[in-house]
């Protein structure tokens, strides 16, 4: 489990270490604007090579650079039915609250699960290495608060129905 | 008097929207396959490493041929022992390993199952140990993609 875990979060740090090279940049098109080139997607030149970094089938990170921004799109391991409703009601809970979370994009990219949204600004208001920091820890985290829930879930199942059997006894 | 010529520019064709990528053709199509696949079967993966790396259809307009280029390294990376990585990562040049990182990511978007994907994790780290970020960052920079 851990074995391929090690290598995978390694990857992704260095990947956005990497990405995380960001610098202002005024838009192209509006005089006095400036946007996240990677969402508005004005001119191709300013995009770089967007690039996927696999676990297996269902964990994998996503990171699409661009001259000021950086979007990570992240998909959380999801093994059964219980697991997807749990992801997503975790992650929508959080996309509602995106603007306390600074980096956080409001919806995600399709077939991905979450994603966050860097621009310059923010590497300029925080520790690049701090946010790289946070991202890793967010993706290890979540794949325990999911079975975590999944767990007590399960347990709270259990006992609803042992207190509603009992009736019949 | 003054010089005039400048208003008679098409200004129109460098608006943004009309603005084409320009996409050198590359003409290397792809690795000798059937001679990796001898290095393959007569298990000389040092030699079909080598020769897999060799001609990569960066920027090619065919979308197919590449994909089978990026499987084929994939399947000959994943033949290497774990603890041999490290030791044929050395042994690449500077530009051997630009090539194979950009197979790697690629590989990674391409390959769904668990095993390949180690491997081609433990390549990445390594790679990264060997050539340090800018290999990566040169896989985002570089325009002619795979």
């Amino acid at each position: 489990m851990s074995a391929t875990l090690q290598p995978y979060l390694e990857a992704v740090r260095h990947t956005l270490q990497a990405a995380l090279c960001l610098e202002q940049f005024s838009s192209q098109v509006v005089e006095r604007h400036n946007k996240p080139e990677v969402e508005v997607q004005t001119s191709k030149e300013l995009l770089m090579t967007p690039v996927v970094v696999a676990r297996n089938k269902q964990e994998r990170v996503l990171i699409e650079p661009s001259v000021n921004s950086v979007r990570i799109s992240i998909a959380i391991k999801q093994s059964d039915e219980i697991e997807k409703i749990l992801c997503h009601k975790f992650t929508r809970f959080m996309c509602q609250r995106a603007d306390n979370f600074f980096v956080l994009r409001r919806k995600p990219l399709p077939g991905y699960d979450i994603s966050f949204l860097i621009t310059a600004s923010h590497t300029e208001a925080m520790f690049k290495h701090k946010l790289v920091d946070f991202l890793l820890h967010f993706m290890q985290e979540i794949d325990k608060e999911i079975s975590e829930m999944k767990l007590s879930l399960n347990a709270r199942a259990r006992v609803s129905a042992e207190e509603f059997l009992k009736r019949f006894n | 008097m003054y010089n005039t010529d400048y208003k008679k520019y098409n200004v129109d064709i460098f608006h943004p929207a009309h603005f084409e990528d320009i996409q050198e053709e590359s003409a290397d199509c792809g690795p000798n396959v059937q001679e990796v696949r001898q290095f393959l079967e007569s298990n000389r993966l040092e030699y079909a490493l080598q020769s897999v790396l060799l001609n990569p259809p960066f920027g090619h307009s065919e979308q197919e041929l590449k994909n089978r280029a990026v499987l084929l390294v994939a399947e000959v990376i994943h033949a290497f022992r774990q603890t041999d990585i490290e030791e044929s990562v050395h042994k690449l040049s500077n530009e051997n390993g630009d090539i194979l990182m950009k197979y790697i990511y690629k590989a990674m978007q391409l390959c769904s199952d668990s095993a390949t994907c180690l491997s081609l994790l433990l390549w990445h780290s390594q790679l990264v140990s060997k050539f340090g970020q800018g290999s990566i960052v040169r896989v985002l920079s570089n325009r002619q993609r795979l």
